[in-house]
Formats: C-alpha cells, structure tokens, sequence
C-alpha cells in the first residue's frame, strides 16, 4: 500500500507493504538511528515519536504510520534537515552529563526523556526513572541518565516562569551537581510508594494505535512478568510474576 | 556526583543524536539475508544425533520464493570448527547437537522474510541422546559424553593452585568455617545482538564488518573453521552496542563469513534476533564451590582451601581461561599464606558459556566474601575492620605467589568506606525499617586481574598519522563496545600532542588499516593500548618539531612545541601550521607506529598446575562495596536502597568515564545477584526473551555512588588501570552480606531471589508485626564462640538464642 507521513518533518511517501514493521520500514528509509534490541516491545531502543506520543516502532505496523508525524532521535534537533543537525538540549545533556556508553538505547532513551518533558517539565528524579522505566539501559546502571534528564529539563525550563510555577526549589537551584541530586527524602526506593499499578498501568486503547503508547509497555512487560501483577510494596520492577502471586 | 560538562566522551553526542553507525547500519541495501538453523531448541533436545535434515522439507524451504540455499556442514570448506583456545565447536553440526542452539543449516535469502518462511520450513530429523547437565554429574563415571571419543571425557581441564600446605595450616587452624555456594548463569543481554555482515571480492578478500571485541583474532578462527587464508579475511569493528565478553569469540562470524562464501560475490547480512541471541550467545559459566577457610583467633586469615566446579556448557570457548581467573581470585584480595584451590571444568549439555566481565571472578566472589563474614560474625569483629586486617598491600604476596609490585589501594578503598555515613550510620538506619520490611547493611571488598596473565603476551600496537589537513587520526585497533577506550584514546592522543579534541579523529577497527592489538577484554584496553598509543604519539611529536626546525630555522629541535595546529618557536613564537608541515611529508612519515607490551610477574611462581596460558596476573584493579537494602517480608523481594563503590583503578583519567564502568559493572552485578534469575532446565534455556530475563530497568537501581581512590599504577598510561570488570565482582557479596544482615541467614545460593529469601525467613522465627526489635539478626548470624572450630557453615542454626545478640555487640 501507498502510505504518506511526515518523518522528522520530511514528507515521505512510500510503498509498504501494511504489514510490515515501521522499525523496518523505518530503518529502510534511513532512520538508522531507530534500533531493534528486542523486537517484542521490552527494551525501548526502537521508540519514537507518533505525533508526540512515545510508542514502539517494533510494536507498529507500517500501516499505523499512515497520516502521522513521526519524530526519531534524529529529529529532534533542530537546524535544516539539509544542513548540519543542532542537538537537542536532551541530546547534549546526555554527552555532557556521562549517560551515553555504548550509545544503543540512547535515541530510545532520548525519546523517552523527550516524551517525559513534555508531559512533565520538571520531574523528579524518580518521576524521571519512572518516565525512561520502559526503555533498558545494559550499560549506564542509569544514574547518568537520570542526571541528564534533570540537566535537560533545568536547561529547558524558563527559569523566570518556573519560579512561580513552583518548580521544587532544588530544580531552580542552578544547574550545579547538588541540582541533580535527590532532594532530600526522595530516593529512587521510595518507588515502593508510588510506582505500583496506578502509576505504569495506564489503560491501553486511549488514543489511536493506543495499545502501542507507552504506558501499555509496561503493562506489557508487566503482564509477561517484569512486574509483579499485585505490585504490593514492590520497589523493584524486576520481581517475578509468581512472586507476586505468592504475596 | 561530578559534573563532566567540561569534557564529555568524544563519541556521546554522535550517538545521543543517532548519528553514530553501528555493524548493522553500515550494511548495505543489496545485502543477502542469512540465518541459522537451530531445531534443538523447537524440538526440545539438548543432546541429540542427526540423522539429517528432511529432504521434502529443504525442497520446501527452496521453493520459498526468495531463498537461495540452505546449506548443511557438508558445505562448510575447512576444518567446520571454530573456538577461541579449543576448536571444539562446529560451524554447522553434522552429526551431533550437543546444546539445543546448536545449528545445522545455513539459509540465505533474498529478503528478511524470504529468510523466516525458509527457516519455518526446514525440519531436522534428530535422536535424542541422554544428556548431561550438572557438572558434577558429567565428571562422574558413565556420565554421557558430550563430545564422544574425547581423551579425559567431560572434564575439559582440571588445574590446581598450591601455596604453602593449605591441608596443615587448615589442620591446626584455631577457626576453620566451611561453605558451599553456586552462582547461576548470566546472559550479557546487550542490547545490541550479535550481527554483522560479510561480501566476498573479487579478489578473494571476505570483507566483514561484525559487531566483534577481537576483530584481529577472528580472522584466524573464521580462517582455520572454513579453510581460509587469515590474511585473506578483513575484519572491521565500528562502535558495539555492547560487549561485556559476549562478543569476544565467533558469535556470527564464521556462519556468515560461510553465506558470503556461497552468496556469489553479493553481500549478507545477519543478525540473531533476542530469541536466537540468548539462545546461541555465550553466558556466564555457572559455578559450584566448596570453601574452607581457616584463621586465627584474631581474625589473621591462615589457609583457605576450596574446589571450585565451573559448567562451560557444549564447548569450551574461553572456559579454561575464564576458570583460570577465578581459581587465581579464589582466595579474595587478602594476605593467605596456605592457598590449595582446585578447578574443574566440565562439559555439559547446557548452553555454552564464554567470557563475561568478571570473567569467572565474579561467581568466587560472593564465596570468598561470603566465609570472611562468617568469619567476623564468629570473631565478632567488624566485617569491615576484618578485611582491612587481611587486605593486601602492594609488596605483598598474593595468594597465587605473585609478589605485588604493582600498585594496591584496597585499604583506602576501605578506609573510604569505613568513613561513609552509610557504614557509620548503619545501625540507626537499620532499625529505622518501616513494618513488614527488613533492613540490612552489607560490605565487599573485590579486585580483578588486569590482561591476559602471562604466557599469552598482552600487547598493542598503535598507529597516529598526521594527516594532510594538519589533524590526527589514531588507527584504534581494540574495539570500543561502550566502555569508552577510544575516548580514552583521543583524550590521551590529545594531551601528549597538545591538541584541541577536534584536532584527533578516530579509526575505528579494521584489521586492513590498523596493527593487531588484542581483544577489548581483561580490563586491559586502555591499559596495553593507551601505553603504546603515548608512545606513538611521544615519537610522532619528536619527529613533528625535527622536521619543522628547518623550516622554522630552529638549531634545536627542543627550542620548538607543540601547539593546537601548529609547531611553534617557544621563544621567538614562530610557528608552522601542522596542515603546512604535512605537506612536506610524505605519508610514510607521517605515520608514528609504536608497541607496548604489558609487563608480567617476574618471580614467576611454582604454584600453578594445569594452566595453559594466562596465569598468573600481576595487575589488579581493587574495589570495595557497600549496599543497603530493604527485604519486604511478604514479598521476600529486595529492593536495594544505596549503593556505593570504592574503587582503586589507578590514577583517573576521565571522572565521568571511571563513574561510567564502576555504575554500569555494579548495576550488573546487582542484576546477576538479584533479578537475572537465567533458567535452564535439562539444557533447555527457559528465560527466552527480556521480560523474563529481568535485567534491572531505572526503577530496579538506586543512584549508585561511585567514589575513587586516587592511586597511581606507575607502569599505566597516565598511572591508570583498568576498571571495566571489578565493579561487576562487588554486589554478589555485598547484597548477601546485607540480607544476612537483613534476616539472619546467609543465602549461599544465587541469585537471591524472593523465592529464597521467602524460604529463608520462614525457615526462621517469623517477625513481630511491627517489624524486629532492633539488632535482632545480629543475633542471628553464626555464633559468637570465638575459638570454636566448626563444622559446616551453612549459615545459623534456627532457634539460635536471642540473648546472642549482645554478646555480639558488646565485642
Ligand atoms: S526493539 Fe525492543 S522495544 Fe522495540
Ligand atoms: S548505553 Fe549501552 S545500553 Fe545504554
């Protein structure tokens, strides 16, 4: 079938056939900086962005691409599509603040911090690792990440409106190293408190090609054992289902 | 947490912007697919004689509009087998699988899907042989061969370390604890799978790009496996989207060097999707292991003696060498004067395992770390004062007999430690729980050989050419997987020429334009090729200011520097732009190629028997760890709160890159621990995807601080060693530590998954509702007589008395 959709704001037409995956039809275009680690929708380094929404290109099909704006890692820079690429300030952020090692989850990862920013422009750095949960990392351990998210979203932020839009002061307090630490009380354990159910099981179907949105990767994973359906005090995603069944 | 703003890696921000090319995105829009054919896994056999394909099904998958062959090891040219050390494992199997991702066809295929409905239509026809799958059980008598006719059966190699009379010593040794303890197996789950691919030119070159940590060594195992020419072979290694040891080894290569071999002069591409990557990928050997440990009265450590049982799986791979490192850190980082550590290796039919960071030092490490605490626990000493009491000091001799003349920082390592508010504020913390949760607070102290030990010469050699335009390109030649090397490279290139970072380009590997340098393995990296790439660049800048004093009519050579982009009179500031220089160069002389070859023992020890290569080491990179954690009691789940690392690797060159290894190992370590749970039941893998092999994700890890000791290893490039692998040691001890702490019981058997947490602490006393009085588990852990010499040590008996506990505390 003919599809036409807009790639890092570049009109594209193409045969495809419907079926196919968008992270092949996408790597087939030349968006070699969409990555497969998995396939089956676990590991987050094939994300972009389907009108701003952060979805799974491995998860899609071709078809679903139809009429839609798509934004890879690539894309999000700035500067003419023809002339030299202007990094995001999450793409710098990354270099700058250590998060990039062996660099394949990263335009995933970017994509997920991307998607995070603009529904939270100042998140915490739990809410950040809640927001990148859904792509893995086997290299970083994520404290760099999380770091270069914070560093992002200080950069990103207007400072003169942030203050009254009551940012956590922490968040103001200069893009130093203290800014990007926890602010006191708030360690990444205290997931326990907030991440179960509610928090990553948003319903799927929401929007079109809803199942494929974010929030349901989780649910996916959950529901293939990454976390515990029952989610009882569990801090750790990384639980087994049956554990959970035992509680 | 330092901020690298001023210098990030060289290559961040290419692939933070996804502008950086990885194996597969460089392969070319014609290219042939090629996949392998692995039946055991469907048919669920492990072991198995083949008595061939079904021919309906190979016309079958021929008919398949777009596949071109399916080749068999009748088609494999050469000797069809390939491994590191041992040629042990075919290419193709003909005759028998012996781990059920063992393949026995070859498609290739015009298009990706051409591929699938190729593979879907072939059947294998196979008889299932009985199979073995424990090691201990392979060694015995009548156990099932797995490679049948092979002289000394299953047992791939058994080696011993002897110092001094560890069956006396252990004899008259006031204290004598005893443990058993196993670690499972690991997948390296990068996420980039093994791929690559490969064209064979007209003039008989194959030329291939594979994702691949030892592009120069693969050219003699795809040579010797499909009777080529090495020479003939070109290997080229761009950026891995991760390593870790998994990609040390043939993983694609000779399969599709075979493809490109059959594919008529076009390209072919493969990739092992996640399914066929964990099932044909490389694992961390699961190990068995039998400690005694003896001491005096004091906590002296006196004699330890142990037997250690590692599971190479089908083949050997680097099984002898990753056994090798764990029997020579079998001992941990102390000072034992009486050493007796047997090694076995056995073959199974379990799938296969091959080099991992922490390269079978990881599995001895919660075993070592794990009797130092009985230890304290029986002496009630400090867990922590214990091992600085035992800790080695360079100057000493370390437990395979290797005086240390190489540098050793662990003490400060552990003095840092000791000072951490986490350790000192350790009891108020514990009993701040909140209900149905448990608290601990644990501590390691690990360290990892540098390089390949000796008798297999670790060395580099690196090339910098001043190029035309007046920059430098460094011919990198150890592949850079994540862990930074070749940002290391252009940081260090930069600094002895003095140049801006814009002014030194990187070539990535490829073993047509660059010098052979080893494997990017063994912490040696940075190590071996750093020293040899100062030395190049130190003989380039001498031979750039000679032959720019006559065009600067300079008498001297030293009356003239190095400065961004040119060579300059330091008196009279004439200078000459390098671009100006170049061009009186011939290309020749604008190369500088220098070698360095990593120093070994020199009081070579009499203490090895069996090993081939690689024994003993000389350098160690050190770390010392502490981890908190949370045990929910309903749950049995534990959730780490705080983690720190101490790690002494030398001098640090980059801040942010030191931080990277010692996080990145650690969350590893915490994965391989806790949550990796890898399954295999009867050789069949049963953690097939990344859902259920539960690497951490952000929400499973805290901020993991990484802290640095700032020593200096005199024979580094710029006083450093290598970090890659010693963070990745750490959390194995320190989480058990800390669960013992937690509950009572030392969990011997890893990883410590709720399932055994929840049998743990049902074995014990359950808790009052509001969680336990506080130090409670102290009492808990073994006994306090200090003198007594036990029996087996597995941990506290139930019903041990509560009034324990103070005794432990007032010592
Ligand atoms: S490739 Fe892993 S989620 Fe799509
Ligand atoms: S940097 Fe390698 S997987 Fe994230």
């Amino acid at each position: 079938m003919k599809l036409s959709f807009t790639l890092n704001g570049r009109a594209v037409q193409v045969a495809a056939a419907p079926d196919q995956r968008a992270v092949d039809l996408l790597r087939e275009l030349d968006a070699l900086d969409v990555k497969e680690g998995c396939g089956t929708g676990e590991c987050g380094a094939c994300s972009v962005l389907v009108d701003g929404v952060h979805k799974l290109s491995c998860l899609l099909l071709a078809a679903q691409l139809q009429g839609r704006e798509l934004t890879t890692a690539a894309g999000l820079g700035g500067g003419d599509p023809h002339g030299p690429h202007v990094p995001h300030p999450i793409q710098r952020a990354f270099a700058e603040q250590g998060a990039v090692q062996c660099g394949f989850c990263t335009p995933g990862m970017t994509i997920a911090a991307a998607a995070l920013l603009a529904e939270n422009p100042a998140p915490t750095r739990l809410e950040v690792r809640r927001g990148i949960s859904g792509n893995l990392c086997r290299c970083t351990g994520y404290v760099k990440i999380v770091d270069a998210v914070r560093a992002a979203a200080l950069e990103l932020a207007d400072v003169s409106v942030d203050v009254s839009a009551d940012v956590p002061a922490e968040a103001l307090s200069a893009a130093s190293d203290a800014a990007l630490a926890y602010p006191a009380g708030e360690t990444a354990g205290d997931a326990s408190s907030v991440v179960p159910g509610a928090a990553l099981a948003a319903p799927a179907g929401d929007a079109p090609g809803g199942a494929f949105s974010v929030t349901p990767v989780s649910a996916r994973v959950r529901a293939k054992g990454r976390t515990t359906g029952s989610t009882t005090g569990s801090a750790t995603g990384g639980g087994k289902a049956k554990a959970g069944g035992a509680a | 947490m330092p901020s690298s703003k001023s210098a990030p890696r060289c290559d961040a921000l290419a692939k933070a912007t996804g502008a950086e090319r990885y194996a597969l995105d460089l392969a070319p829009a014609d290219c042939l697919f090629a996949g392998a054919f692995r039946p055991g896994a469907v048919l669920g056999i492990a072991h198995g004689r083949l008595r061939g394909l079904d021919p309906a099904s190979v016309a079958a998958a021929l008919a398949v509009p777009g596949v071109l062959r399916v080749l068999t090891a009748a088609d494999v040219p050469g000797t069809n087998r390939q491994g590191i050390v041992h040629k042990d494992q075919p290419v193709l199997c003909g005759e028998v699988i012996r781990h059920a991702g063992d393949p026995v066809a070859l498609v290739l295929a015009e298009s990706a899907l051409a591929l699938r409905r190729g593979l879907a239509a072939l059947r294998a026809d196979i008889e299932p042989l009985p199979g073995v799958f424990n090691p201990e059980e392979a060694l015995k008598k009548g156990a099932p061969l797995v490679h049948a006719g092979r002289k000394g059966g299953n047992l791939l190699l058994s080696a011993l370390i002897e110092k001094g009379d560890a069956r006396q010593a252990l004899k008259s040794a006031p204290v004598v604890l005893r443990g058993e303890f196993s670690t499972p197996v690991q997948e390296h789950a990068f996420l980039e799978t093994q791929c690559g691919f490969a064209q064979l030119l007209p003039d008989g070159v194959l030329d291939m790009t594979v994702s691949t940590q030892a592009p120069f060594r693969d050219r003699f195992e795809i040579g010797h496996a499909l009777g080529l020419d090495p020479l003939t072979i070109r290997v080229r290694s761009p950026y891995l989207g991760g390593g870790f040891g998994g990609k040390d080894g043939s993983t694609v290569q000779c399969l599709l060097g075979l493809a490109a071999l059959c594919a008529g002069g076009r390209p072919v591409r493969m990739a092992w999707d996640r399914e066929e990557s964990i099932l044909a990928g490389y694992k961390r050997h699961a190990v068995r292991l039998r400690y005694t440990l003896g001491a005096d009265e004091d906590g002296t450590l006196l004699a330890l003696s142990c037997r250690l049982t590692y599971d190479t799986g089908a083949y050997a791979h680097l099984g002898g060498e990753v056994m090798e490192l764990g029997m020579e850190h079998a001992a941990g980082p102390y000072r034992v004067p009486n050493v007796r550590v047997e090694g076995r290796l056995a073959y199974t039919n379990n799938p296969i395992a091959g080099a991992f960071r922490g390269f079978g030092v990881a599995q001895v490490s919660p075993a070592f770390e794990g009797l130092l605490d009985a230890l304290a626990a029986k002496l009630c000493l400090d867990p922590l004062e214990l091992r600085r009491k035992n800790a080695l000091h360079t100057g000493d001799e370390n437990s395979s007999g290797v005086t240390l003349t190489s540098s050793v920082h662990l003490a400060q390592c552990l003095d840092e430690l000791a000072a951490h508010p986490h350790w000192t504020g350790r009891e108020a913390w514990r009993v701040a729980a909140p209900p149905l949760t448990r608290r601990g607070v644990g501590v390691s102290c690990v360290f990892n050989g540098m390089g390949y030990g000796r008798g297999l010469p670790d060395m580099a050699i690196a090339k910098v050419e001043l190029t035309e335009a007046g920059d430098f390109l460094i011919y990198t030649s150890v592949p850079d997987m994540g862990q930074g090397n070749a940002a290391a490279f252009a940081l260090l290139a930069a600094q002895e020429l003095n140049q801006p970072p814009e002014g030194i380009r990187l070539v990535q590997p490829d073993t047509e334009r660059c010098h052979p340098s080893g494997s990017s393995s063994a912490g040696r990296t940075t190590y071996t090729y750093g020293n040899a790439l100062l030395k190049a660049c130190a003989a380039m800048r001498a031979k750039l200011l000679t032959r720019a004093a006559m065009a600067l009519m300079a008498d001297e050579a030293e009356a003239l520097e190095l400065v961004p982009g040119a060579v300059q009179h330091r008196t009279t500031g004439r200078s000459l732009p390098l671009a100006a220089l170049a061009r009186f160069l011939s290309r020749d002389d604008r190369l500088s190629v220098a070698e360095f070859l990593m120093p070994v023992a020199q009081d070579r020890p009499d203490t090895g028997r069996g090993f081939a290569i690689g024994f003993p080491h000389l350098f160690f990179a050190f770390a010392a760890h502490l981890a908190r954690i949370e045990v929910d009691e309903l749950t049995g789940r534990v959730r780490v709160c705080d983690y720190v690392c101490v790690t002494d690797g030398g001098r640090v060159l980059g801040r942010s890159c030191f931080d990277q290894q010692a996080q990145g190992g650690a969350a590893q370590g915490i994965g391989f621990a806790l949550t990796e749970d890898f399954q295999v039941r009867q050789g069949l893998i049963q953690t097939r995807d990344l859902s259920t092999c539960l690497i951490p994700t952000a929400l499973d890890l805290p901020d993991i601080e990484s802290l640095a000791v700032d020593g200096c290893e005199p024979t580094g490039p710029r006083g450093l060693k290598g970090v890659g692998e010693v963070g990745l040691n750490g959390p194995a001890p320190a989480l058990a530590a800390a669960l013992e702490d937690a509950i009572g019981t030392r969990l011997r058997d890893f990883p410590l998954n709720p399932e055994r947490v929840l049998a743990a602490l049902k074995k014990r006393r359950p808790s009052s509702k509001s969680g336990r009085e506080s130090g409670t588990n102290s009492a808990t852990k073994a006994g306090p007589k200090p003198v007594a010499k036990l029996g087996p040590e597995s941990g506290p008996k139930p019903g041990l008395k509560p009034g324990l506990k103070s005794e432990r505390r007032r010592a």
